[in-house]
């Protein structure tokens, strides 16, 4: 799913499987850690190659980063799914709540 | 104003859930433990691991189950025994969102720049004592009052700063007086605050502000050596007219009628309990423990550079652990960010603090009008304007209507383009419901209204205070405690 190639101390790259992370995924888990690590994303086969450098002031190990991109990546395709998963019943909710307000046309 | 996106009509909706559950509108929050915060859209909540979570998602939680039910009760899932879920999270939302509706209740009026101290941190303007022309003007006041009961809110509070606005009590007193006879018409929940360093406090002061219950505000540093570094006056004596002021206003006007906030400079930084210790010294029953602000001259100043966002949560905690060890010894003292904080965990209102909401509150939950008339989304645009940078100045009494200002683009487009539902990082956060926007902030530090989370002192600060407010509350002695600061 995910190969990890380190190309110098400052920098590796992460091979992804699009079928289990999709593209907004990876920008999100790259944003979240910008404080520690530039990305650019591209497309590779049937996936994503990030490379990722690291900010000259992030003190945190090559592997600390990879376990927090890694992370970040499973945090966010969970997002996804719950968010497939109740954007019906949120709009419901939403219009639900507005009702009545003059608000919602 | 109506939304610009319409909603599937309700026939969409209706169609039967036959098994297992239907997972709520829910976000998540990674803790530092690993365990994962769900939170429902108005900010119920359940601590939950890993693999918990993904069950859930996927459908595979059991009715079986021992959190089940909990997780039902607090509308992060609901079946066929729980549709009024629905009609039950629309009303929560609702009261939620309520204070939206009610516009602008904090209307805080510049009436003088003039001040006798000059503040290393100060984030306003300070002119020199004797330049009364940056006072506020009669006129100019009458002008911005009529703006103020254009809120359509229930509840108007006037607040007074400055500089120091005891400098200018002439229009103070115009100011109340004027709002008072206005008010016998509008019938609103009509309060004012004075924020003071109290060095200008009498008699004539004191017998005004018992006639129309007016709330004093003050700034007290720490110790008399913090104060008086941070706060230097002409005479060194800062410290002793700050403390000699409170007194002075507890036995005149009551306890619960002064209050005061600390700013922690780098200075503050290592004596926590020494600075709470004044508060209790004081019989003053809540402290704020507030960073720099990154405006005025604590940019000039290079205080912004003295320490880092480690550094002051840091400070915050020692400090909360210590607030909470008077409380066991039975001093009730709270910490007021913390207790909006808890307002926002545990009850179903918005504290409707301005820098933790969404819509941002700049503008719209407090204005500015400073003493020239020119109005404000809030007192650090007004400071960004001071720094020649204009961006969130909305307009001037003298010559813009109330729509003109409150619908001005600059407000409009701020708040818009910052709404924490849909900013990157803010629109998946599990922390969503008890943070907010803060354009201002983002503007002046990055030059930007939304901001780089990821590199926000905001968002490391208020994702920190929260998570670290979930910590404390799984202790029941501390929950009890923090329980009561909201009672």
């Amino acid at each position: 799913m995910k190969n990890v190639i380190e190309t110098n101390p400052r920098s590796f790259n992460i091979e992804i499987n699009s079928s289990i992370y999709s593209l907004l995924v990876c920008q999100k888990a790259c944003y979240a850690l910008m404080n520690y690590m530039s990305c650019k994303i591209d497309h590779v086969g049937n996936g994503f190659l990030i490379e990722i450098n690291v900010a000259n002031e992030c003190d945190k190990t090559l592997d600390d980063l990879k376990h927090l991109l890694l992370d970040e990546l499973l945090d966010y395709a969970l997002r996804e799914k719950i968010s497939e998963k109740t954007e019906l019943v949120r709009n419901l909710i939403l219009s639900n709540a507005f009702s009545n307000t003059g608000l919602v046309e | 104003m109506a939304l610009s996106k319409k909603f599937f009509p309700l026939e969409y909706y209706s169609q039967p859930i036959n098994e297992g559950y239907q997972l709520l509108p829910i976000r998540f929050h990674r803790m530092k433990k690993g365990d994962y915060l769900i939170t429902n859209m108005v900010g119920e909540h359940k601590i939950v691991n890993q693999e918990f979570l993904t069950r859930l998602v996927e459908g595979s939680v059991s009715i079986e189950d021992s959190e089940y039910n909990d997780l039902k009760a607090k509308h992060i899932l609901m079946d066929r025994d729980s549709n009024v879920a629905i009609d039950l999270l629309s009303l929560k939302y609702r009261t939620k969102q309520y204070s939206i509706s009610q516009f602008t209740a904090l209307h805080i009026f510049v009436v003088s720049l003039r001040c006798d101290y000059t503040c290393k941190y100060c984030q306003v303007s300070r002119r020199m004592e004797g330049d009364n022309s940056f006072d506020m003007s009669e006129n100019t006041a009458l002008l911005a009052l009529d703006l103020v009961f254009k809120s359509p809110s229930k509840a108007i509070k006037i607040e007074f700063q400055g500089g120091e606005p005891l400098l200018n009590f002439p229009v103070i007193k115009f100011i109340v007086e004027e709002a008072l006879k206005i008010n016998k018409t509008e019938e609103r929940n009509l309060q004012f605050v004075i924020t003071s360093n109290l060095t200008y406090l009498n008699e004539e002061v004191l017998e005004f502000c018992e006639r129309h219950h007016i709330y004093i505000s003050t700034s007290l540093d720490g110790p008399e050596a913090l104060h008086n570094k941070n706060r230097p006056r002409p005479d060194k004596d800062g410290y002793q007219k700050t403390v000699d002021g409170i007194r002075i206003i507890q036995d005149y006007l009551g306890r619960d009628r002064v209050s005061a906030l600390m700013t922690t400079t780098s200075e503050s930084l290592e004596i926590p309990r020494e600075i709470i210790d004044e508060y209790v010294r004081l019989d003053l029953h809540a402290v704020f423990l507030r960073p720099l602000s990154p405006y005025g001259f604590a940019l000039k100043t290079k205080q912004m550079q003295k320490y880092n966002i480690d550094n002051w949560l840091q400070f915050y905690k020692e400090g909360l652990e210590y607030i909470l060890d008077l409380n066991k010894s039975g001093y009730f003292l709270i910490e007021q960010y913390t207790l909006i904080i808890l307002k926002k965990i545990l009850t179903p209102s918005n504290p409707g603090y301005v820098d933790l909401q969404s819509p941002s509150g700049a503008g719209i939950t407090a204005i500015v009008y400073n003493y020239d008339g020119d109005v404000y989304a809030s007192d650090e645009a007004r400071m960004l304007k001071e720094m020649g940078d204009d961006k969130f100045r909305l307009g001037s009494v003298h010559n813009n209507t109330y729509e003109e200002i409150l619908l001005s683009d600059q407000l409009l487009d701020a708040l818009e383009d910052s709404l924490t539902e849909s900013v990157p990082m803010c629109t998946d956060c599990g922390l969503q419901t008890y943070c907010g926007s803060d354009p201002v902030y983002h503007y002046a530090t990055q030059g930007d209204v939304v901001g780089k989370k990821p590199l926000s002192f905001f968002c490391k600060k208020n994702t920190s205070i929260i998570e670290h407010v979930f910590k404390l509350l799984e202790d029941p002695e501390n929950k009890n405690i923090l329980e009561g600061w909201i009672k």
